[in-house]
């Protein structure tokens, strides 16, 4: 196996783990069933990295970014179409759907606290399951097309990386068809202690 | 009479479950706190029986907070809330004595057995 | 192959390599008395019987069909030999070796690409000619080759549907209550992973053979049936619950030829139950049996299923999966770490001896004892409070924490076990024990600790004098090495356990270990790469003390240089002292300018000043703290150096094997050759005990393996001419191993004809691969030593076994690969020894250290002879080579870049300060038998260094085998002793 595979498929695991402690996480969250899946762990040029995640179907978006900080730093985006983060907010809630009728500060933190507790969960794998300490940092949440919030997201690593590794993944909750992703970009040295961590165990 | 809590969280939908599930099991929400320095200056006002505080907030965090009430109160009931990794921050919390804590996302019972205990009711 | 089949495929293949072994060894037993004319044991029979039969098995859940036929095939030839109605001849045994053969190909093929490749269509033919005969019964085959393979275009397969209802023979041994142990290692602890994805789609099941399948199923159905009722009433019978096992074994197999996977799911779990109950003594719970019937309906109606309907999607089977998977898991018990104790088993909980122990005054620390006596003298009220957690509490020690400090602010917490930390490692319910000293009252107390998640079991008053006097004692019998503070939070619960002496915690931890390993397991499986990870971790672990070492001298010499700067100061001060004097005697003496008075007098105080911070400076340096600290670090370096060794031999031990392994295999190569060449000749072993590292075993395999071939064919005479020359009719070949300091001796010898050095030198000169001159300057043992040298073969006749041009040069690389050195042996006419000689330490060597121009090399201080300063007068010139007489003997001297192509940094300069040298440092290096001297610049030291092997693109650099990480950092590259000294020719 060449390095290269061998690092997707370290990650990959590490990766899977802690998307299956975010799905227990999330299923707690909106009192119902839901299952996170992975999606793709993928490795893109910068410049092409909007188009190939995003594709042709822009809708508007809220997203929240939150930056991991510790020894395997990552940045973490978690977005919503906008209709659908109003349903979300009532599954949260544990309201008749369609109660939450605008974007108001309800729908607003309903997205920002999934991105802090969906974070968090993965922050908790990497430290209790591999010992890799790790702290978030205070939720940023934009509202906006979902290309934009992409990019904006992945500039901020732009500084010195052409190339990034994105783990995307994609949810499914019972009974709708809310269509919300989650992003997990290593960032710094992260790679390489993920891939030696996974190779380790 | 009904047991007053004040619930301390930077996300209002967080506040909005506390508050949700509080007052529909009898208890009475008599605040609701933005970060840890509006918690401060609200317990030394208004006394509530306990008070849900959060650890992570702008402007004072809840493990200063924490600290500032007990040391004005030291049988202040504070249940702290914490989101599944912020273990050593719990930590500090229960050595500086918080009552007990609750996990985000948390599930109501959870809550309430955590409220009742804190407040002795059995 | 799904992911999962693919874990299984490897250990499959590793366990059927060992049920092959067996096969081939008893076989070769068997032939031996065919030529005795004794008979074969029924042991032997029936152990080759169960070897064949469990390859099939586990071939079968695998699904790897030719595997599956082939040794069917040969499973009922052997089931015929046992029950001795085949007699054993030797045109079976050569039949049968080679379908051992066959299936050898097979698990190669499979092992490196995963796919079966090879034809099985002879031998299946041939075994089938054979029961033919022997048989007699044309019914019989027309059955065999209904089982056989289903892809076979066999166009005589004649449309025989009229089964016949009993039992056929080969899957089904009807009745035989004998002690047919069907193993199947691989099964168990396959069955639990496997089970995980649900098959969604419903495989293709095979209709060929589904009528004669459903026939034997029911047959069988029936069987288990009877034996399961007959175990209801005598639940101990352990006869009975073998045979239960042998039918479901059965099911499940034939089930996988025509892959009704559902019947082999359900079987194979059956099957794992009713494995765990064969292994225990002792009755079987009716409930037990119960479910076997459930399982056993259920396989009924799957069944009835195919007979109605042909395919068995409509049946649902996860239920009864579920609860033998359940039942599996809680008969498997705390083995297994996923089942919750807490969810029916009857509650074992940990920490409970613990708890006990603590509230009762044992091994508690200097503090406890502290804190104990203080309350004793205060006559507070002292309490015990247990408490256990609800299941839903995840964060337990966080839980624990807040009963702690509840605790604490009530008055003083006298201690608590067992530490918080063990409590969140273990998912198996827990009690935790808390002792308090306060003047709260009872009642007070258990208001105090409501909290939710948490149990009190109980809270009650000390027993004073009781406690008192345990404490007493202890007190009395320890000495003050009770530094243990256990407040200090490191999971020691081993150490309290020992009373907190400072033990080597690793022995400690071995030392638990071993205890609460159950004593009947002797054995584990383990991932090899689990193990080579292992060792590379204790390679890192010898750089890491290395590093450490050179941390404490660095930090000796910042002891040594503070000293200096001390020394410094104090000269410093002398000197303001001198300048303070000066300025006094100018005070004293300058009454006119008043101004030059306040400017001195300011000097002065400035002065005054700077002898305080001197003073405080001095104060600060020679702060003793620091020489305690690396009079410490020192201790922890020697012991980490020990236990870093420790680890070390002790990974080492798991991985070495005996050679037995690879010895066996020569007996079956030998007999081949002698019967292929006509030779007779006898293979003696001695030493197949010794153990080795596996990576060397497994690489010494092919080496031997020629060596062998090379002796047989070419070495010993053919048996007429021994007997001409007055030898032994029948030629020897001899393996030896043995332990020698850290190396392993191998010796592969015969007593033949021997090699004849002239002839060697003839060929040689013949092929151009030496020239006359080279012959001059060569030894006996240097002629010895062309025949490893490549494209060298002096056999007249290319046999086909060992003489393809794969010659020596090739076993000799095979040996060097695993750092080792072969010699030779030889007298004409009595025959050639092979000695091996390979290190036991595959990674770590001891290593010399030297500088050539700007970088470091090493060279393996094994192939280091001597070290010596040569002087520029002492150095002659030979052949345009530079030579040095040395002890009466001529030693050839070499730069290293003019033999191997390394690049020197270096400047001219530096070049022209070499020349102008006087006189040079030299290592002398062998080969074994040659010696070179190579020129180097500094010796730097020497060494014990990790090998890093390069990866594909460095390895055919010439005289390198590796790299290696120093204690700074730098990367020195190792040399090739035996290369070096072959290019310098």
């Amino acid at each position: 196996m060449t390095d290269r595979l061998k690092v997707d498929k370290a990650l990959k695991l590490i990766a899977k783990l802690s998307i299956d402690k975010s799905s227990q996480v999330l299923s707690k969250m909106i009192k119902s069933g839901a299952r996170i899946d992975l999606e793709n762990v993928c490795v893109v040029d910068i410049t092409e990295a909007t188009e190939k995640v995003i594709g042709q179907s822009d809708q508007e978006v809220v997203g929240a970014f939150i930056d991991l900080v510790g020894d395997a730093p990552f940045k973490f985006l978690f977005y919503v179409n906008v209709a659908d983060s109003l349903v979300l907010t009532d599954l949260i809630l544990k309201r008749e759907i369609g109660m939450t009728k605008i974007f108001d500060v309800y729908a607003q933190s309903a997205v920002q606290e999934m991105g802090n507790i969906l974070s968090s969960a993965i922050s908790n794998v990497f430290s209790s399951d591999f010992q890799i300490s790790m702290a978030p940092t205070p939720p940023t949440v934009i509202n906006d097309y979902a290309s934009t919030v992409f990019t904006e997201y992945i500039m901020s690593v732009a500084v010195d990386k052409n190339e990034i590794l994105i783990i995307e993944s994609v949810f499914n909750i019972v009974a709708t068809n809310i269509g919300c992703r989650m992003f997990i970009l290593p960032v710094g040295e992260s790679e390489k202690i993920l891939s030696y961590v996974a190779s380790t165990m | 009479m009904a047991k007053r809590i004040i619930v301390t969280d930077d996300a209002p939908i967080i506040r909005l479950m506390l508050r949700d599930i509080l007052t529909y099991n009898g208890y009475e929400v008599i605040k609701e706190c933005n970060n840890g320095q509006e918690a401060v200056e609200a317990f030394t006002e208004l006394k509530p029986d306990l008070m849900t505080l959060d650890i992570v907030m702008p402007e004072k965090d809840g493990i200063q907070a924490l600290e500032e009430i007990l040391t004005d109160d030291d049988s202040a009931k504070i249940v702290m809330v914490t989101a599944v990794d912020q273990r050593e921050a719990l930590m500090k919390a229960i050595r500086i004595g918080a009552t007990d804590y609750i996990v985000k996302p948390f599930e109501n019972d959870r809550v309430l057995s955590a409220v009742r205990k804190a407040l002795c009711e059995d | 192959m799904s992911e999962g089949q693919n874990e299984f495929l490897s250990e499959f293949l590793d366990e059927s390599e060992e049920h092959l072994a067996v096969l081939n060894d008893k076989m070769l037993e068997a032939e031996s008395s065919i030529k005795q004319g004794t008979d074969m044991s029924d042991d032997d029979l029936n152990a080759m019987f169960r070897a064949a039969h469990t390859i099939k098995g586990t071939a079968s859940f695998i699904g790897l069909n030719k595997v599956i036929n082939l040794m069917h095939k040969t499973e009922t030839l052997l089931q015929h030999l046992r029950n001795r109605e085949i007699n054993l001849t030797g045109e079976i045994v050569d039949v049968l070796f080679s379908s051992f053969d066959s299936l050898t190909s097979l698990l190669t093929s499979l092992r490196e690409s995963g796919e079966e490749a090879g034809e099985i269509e002879n031998d299946v033919a041939k075994i089938e000619m054979i029961l033919n005969q022997c048989l007699g019964r044309a019914q019989d085959a027309a059955k065999e080759r209904k089982v056989a393979e289903p892809q076979a275009a066999e166009s005589q397969e004649s449309e025989e549907k009229s089964s016949e209802p009993q039992a056929v023979e080969a899957p089904a041994p009807t009745g035989q209550a004998q002690d047919v142990l069907i193993e199947e290692p691989g099964a168990e602890g396959v069955a639990p992973e496997q089970e995980d994805e649900p098959r969604d789609v419903e495989p293709k099941i095979n209709n060929k053979y589904l009528q004669q399948f459903l026939d034997e199923l029911d047959q069988n159905i029936a069987d288990f049936e009877r034996c399961l009722l007959s175990l209801e009433e005598q639940n101990d019978d352990k006869e009975m619950i073998n045979n239960i096992f042998r039918h479901m074994h059965t099911i499940k197999g034939s089930s996988g030829v025509i892959n009704a996977q559902k019947i082999t799911n359900v079987s194979h779990k059956m099957e794992n139950v009713l494995s765990y109950l064969r292994d225990r003594e002792g009755k079987v719970d009716p409930g037990l049996i119960a479910l076997l019937f459930k399982g056993l309906d259920v396989i009924g109606s799957l069944s009835e299923a195919l007979k109605t309907v042909g395919h068995l999607s409509g049946v649902d089977i996860t239920k009864v999966c579920q609860e033998l998977d359940d039942c599996h898991a809680v008969l498997i018990g705390a083995e297994d770490q996923n089942v919750s104790i807490a969810s029916g088993a009857d509650g074992e909980v940990i920490f409970d001896e613990e708890v006990t122990a603590f509230f009762e005054g044992h091994q508690l620390s200097e503090m406890e004892h502290e804190r104990y006596q203080e309350a004793f003298k205060q006559q507070s009220n002292i309490y015990n409070v247990k408490i256990s957690f609800d299941d839903s509490v995840i964060l337990r020690s966080m839980k624990a924490m807040i009963v702690e400090e509840r605790l604490k602010k009530s008055g003083v917490l006298i201690g608590t076990r067992p530490l918080l930390e063990a409590l969140d490692e273990t998912d198996m319910k827990v009690y935790c024990g808390f002792t308090v000293a306060t003047n709260k009252k009872h009642n007070e107390l258990e208001t105090l600790l409501s909290l939710a998640g948490v149990q009190i079991i109980f809270s009650q008053t000390v027993d004073i004098e009781k406690v008192k006097g345990i404490i007493v004692k202890a007190e009395q019998a320890s000495r003050p090495q009770n530094k243990v503070n256990v407040e200090e939070g490191v999971s020691r619960s081993v150490e309290s356990r020992k009373g907190a002496s400072m033990k080597n915690p690793v022995e400690e931890k071995l030392m638990a270990a071993s205890k609460s390993v159950p004593s009947d397991i002797s054995t584990i499986r383990i991932d090899s790469r689990k193990l080579d990870n292992l060792m590379n971790l204790s390679g890192e672990l010898v750089i890491i003390r290395a590093q450490f070492a050179r941390l404490v001298n660095l930090f000796n010499n910042d002891v040594a240089n503070q000293k200096e700067t001390v020394r410094i100061m104090e000269n410093i001060e002398l000197y303001f002292d001198t300048i303070k004097k000066e300025i006094n005697d100018i005070n004293g003496s300058a009454k006119e300018n008043e101004v030059d008075d306040k400017g001195v007098s300011r000097i002065h105080k400035v002065i005054t000043e700077m002898m305080t911070i001197f003073g405080d400076l001095n104060k600060m340096v020679l702060n003793n703290d620091i020489i305690e600290n690396i009079h410490a670090l020192d201790e922890t370096t020697s012991m980490l150096e020990k236990i870093s060794s420790n680890i070390q031999s002790g990974v080492m031990q798991t991985r070495m094997i005996p050679i037995e392994g690879v010895f066996t295999r020569f007996k079956r190569i030998v007999r081949d050759i002698s019967k292929e060449i006509n030779k007779e000749v006898d293979l003696k072993i001695e030493g197949q005990e010794t153990e080795l590292d596996k990576k060397i075993v497994d690489g010494l395999g092919d080496p031997l393996t020629h060596m062998i071939r090379n002796s047989v064919d070419h070495g010993i005479e053919d048996n007429q001419t021994r007997q001409d020359l007055g030898k032994t009719r029948v030629g020897s070949v001899y393996l030896k191993a043995s332990h020698k300091g850290n190396n392993i001796c191998i010796e592969v010898g015969d007593d033949g004809k021997g090699i004849d050095c002239e002839k060697l030198v003839e060929k040689a000169l013949d092929k151009g691969l030496i020239t006359a001159e080279q012959v001059d300057r060569m030894s006996e043992k240097d002629k010895l030593n062309l025949v490893f040298m490549p494209g060298f073969s002096t056999a007249e006749q290319v046999t086909g076994l060992s003489g393809r041009g794969v010659g020596m040069d090739v076993v000799k690389n095979m040996i060097n690969s695993v750092n080792g050195v072969v010699d030779i042996e030889t007298k004409l006419g009595e025959g050639t020894n092979f000695m091996l000689k390979i290190p036991l330490t595959l990674a770590i060597i001891q290593a010399l250290l030297v500088t050539i121009g700007s970088e470091i090399y090493a060279f393996p201080l094994e192939t280091v002879t001597e070290i010596i300063k040569v002087s520029k007068e002492d150095i002659y010139s030979v052949d345009r080579n530079d030579t040095v007489k040395i002890r009466d003997h001529a030693l050839s001297l070499i730069e290293l870049e003019k033999v191997i192509k390394i690049k020197r940094k270096e400047e001219k300069s530096q070049d022209e300060e070499k020349k102008k040298k006087r006189s040079r440092k030299v290592v002398i290096i062998t080969d074994g038998e040659s010696r070179l001297g190579v020129v180097v610049d500094e010796l730097v030291g020497k060494e014990e260094i990790v090998i890093k092997s390069f990866t594909e693109h460095f390895s055919r650099v010439k005289g390198l085998t590796g790299a290696s990480i120093l204690a700074d950092g730098t990367v020195a590259l190792i040399l090739d002793s035996a290369t070096i000294i072959r290019e310098s020719r």
